[in-house]
């Protein structure tokens, strides 16, 4: 079985961009664990002539036609930006 | 020096698709407004704001894809690509990973006269991102960078060929002709130069006859067929010095430096993105009926291999002219309309390939920004076939109608380049020329045949080229005798 080590949850945490302490990372690979146990459960499962589920709903083809509607002012857009530089959302350096 | 070694190329092309709104939201598509005045909360990303499909979006992929001979997908669905980087605000792009709308086609290609299917692994679905301008001169040395959402949100189609390319001339020519396909089909502008059309290659290299894949790296920024084939050979050189060292090829994402004329390292594999793809929950999926996907399949027009077919074989064209004149939809259509007002497929296609393309790269142009009709040029090849121009005039009323999109006639009026066949408006400039030029006179009558080309050269210049050739011929015979 695939065993969740403190290096996986600081990875996902750095992707998802989270700041975990040592402590919290122990506590997600513990629980992460426990969750990981459960699918083992169900990877029991024969699931040969079942279709995968893709999308929970009923519906399908929601489309709309191709015609132009209204967009926000420039002052709607940009009124929660933290930072605006000429029209631009001003963001932090990058890399 | 071990085995020879052959290059192995797979394209991934992005289309920019020509819908008048973005793929998942009302906004417009058009280019250059003003910033972030092209958005709305769902392109923005503001929590609550949801996506609704563009029909036509997906009318276009399909079109897309049944003219590039693909399975189209009867079920295919969105899924969400996550990733940090401010060019979508969401932090993900809607994108097909695990469903995509087609599959498997093909793209057949002529290289040194010889057929080639290139094979196509799938078309998927996408969204566009935003633009971002740094502050710096590049990325990592700007101290913060400015989002402009306008084409963020735009629908794309990305289209992965299989690692079928075996040079960076294939790989140009396969560029070509998927970019003359999508233009027949309308459905994108397929503009490099405007990012409409954008093409990433994967390139390795292994020993010939080898079925195993080399480690490849990936080439970015490359903003031209030019470009592309320019990246290509390079990146082909760098990995086989690379290999005959002994060395061993780092898998990496490189970018084309087209001032340097080089490819240099942008990320390593170490810091290749994990996108953790999950099922967009907001996007039902798209379940196609057979009945549309047909009717699309129908409502396609003659591609750019039957065009070029029917030139060669009902119009008489070489097969090289007719690949260039269906190269694209503009120039073919053109060359079609010209053929309706002047029945000679063969001088226009020549006039076409040589005066026409020729002034057009010059300046750097499409047909399709150019002020002459297929009716002027019609007209131009008419009035030199009746002789009033000679072909060094007509050139030369071409360059005027090609700079101001006047008729030839009043070119040729205005000018007064009409065609002098008068033998008595010409005899006295075959007379001073010959007395300018004894010995030119004297070669010629003592057998060299060939002075007479110089003599008449004369004369041309001195009637400014609007002397008939071959009355001047006759009459320089005459006095010569
Ligand atoms: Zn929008």
């Amino acid at each position: 079985m695939v065993k969740i080590t403190v290096k996986d949850v600081e990875k996902m945490a750095d992707l998802a961009k989270l700041e975990l302490s040592a402590e919290e990372s122990l506590n997600f690979e513990q629980s992460l664990q426990v969750i990981l146990e459960q699918m083992e459960v169900l990877q029991q499962v024969e699931t040969n002539r079942v279709e995968p589920t893709v999308y929970v709903l009923p519906a399908k083809n929601v489309f709309r036609e191709d015609q132009v509607g209204t967009c926000l002012s420039k002052e709607e857009v940009l009124v929660n930006a933290p930072e605006v530089e000429n029209g631009y959302f001003k963001v932090p350096r990058i890399i | 020096m071990g085995a020879e070694l052959e290059a192995v190329i797979g394209l991934e092309i992005h289309v920019e698709l020509k819908t008048k709104t973005k793929i998942f939201c009302s906004c417009p598509t058009k280019f250059g407004g003003e910033e972030n005045t092209h958005v709305c909360p769902v392109c923005l990303g503001l929590p609550g704001a949801l996506p609704v499909l563009n029909k036509k979006v997906v009318e276009y992929a399909v079109r897309a894809g049944v003219a590039l001979n693909c399975a189209i997908e009867s079920y295919s669905k969105f899924d969400r690509k996550n990733y940090f980087y401010p060019d979508l605000p969401t932090a993900y792009q809607i994108s097909q990973y695990y469903m995509p709308i087609c599959r498997t086609g093909y793209l057949e290609i002529e290289v040194n006269g010889k057929k080639k299917k290139i094979r196509i692994n799938r078309i998927h679905l996408e969204e566009d991102a935003g633009k971002l301008v740094h502050s710096g001169n590049s990325i990592t040395s700007s101290q913060y960078s400015l989002a402009d959402y306008n084409r963020g949100g735009a629908g794309l189609i990305e289209i992965v060929s299989e690692p079928d390319l075996g040079s960076a001339e294939e790989a140009r020519i396969f560029l070509e002709q998927l970019r003359a396909v999508l233009e027949y089909t309308g459905v994108s502008d397929v503009k490099m130069e405007e990012g409409s059309l954008r093409c990433d290659a994967n390139i390795s290299l292994r020993p010939v006859g080898s079925s195993k894949l080399g480690t490849k790296t990936e080439i970015k920024n490359m903003n031209s067929f030019r470009a592309l084939e320019r990246a290509l050979e390079y990146e082909i050189e760098r990995q086989q010095e690379v290999l005959e060292e002994g060395g061993i090829i780092v898998q990496e994402t490189r970018a084309w430096d087209e001032g340097k004329g080089m490819t240099t390292v942008m990320r390593s594999k170490e810091e290749a993105h994990d996108y953790r793809y999950f099922p967009d929950p907001d996007l039902p999926p798209i379940i196609l009926e057979s009945e549309w996907v047909e009717e699309i399949r129908t409502s396609l027009p003659e591609l750019p291999e039957a065009r070029k077919e029917r030139l060669v074989k009902e119009l008489g064209l070489s097969a090289y002219d007719a690949g260039v004149l269906t190269g694209s939809k503009v120039l073919a259509e053109f060359f079609d309309e010209t053929v309706t007002f002047y029945n000679k497929p063969k001088a226009i296609a020549n006039w076409m390939m040589v005066e026409y393309l020729g002034l057009l790269n010059a300046n750097n142009m499409e047909i399709d920004q150019s002020k002459v009709t297929p009716q002027q040029l019609a007209i131009l090849l008419q009035v030199q076939d009746e002789g009033k121009i000679s072909g060094k005039i007509a050139k030369i009323v071409f360059a005027e109608m090609f700079a101001t999109g006047k008729d030839p006639e009043i070119i040729i009026k205005e000018k007064g380049l009409v065609q002098i066949s008068d033998e008595g408006a010409l005899v006295t400039v075959v007379d001073r020329v010959i007395d300018a030029n004894p010995q030119s006179v004297e070669d010629f009558r003592g057998g060299k045949k060939k002075a007479i080309g110089f003599l008449v050269g004369q004369i041309m210049k001195e009637t400014k080229g609007q002397a008939n050739p071959g009355v001047v011929n006759k009459l320089l015979q005459e006095k010569l005798k």
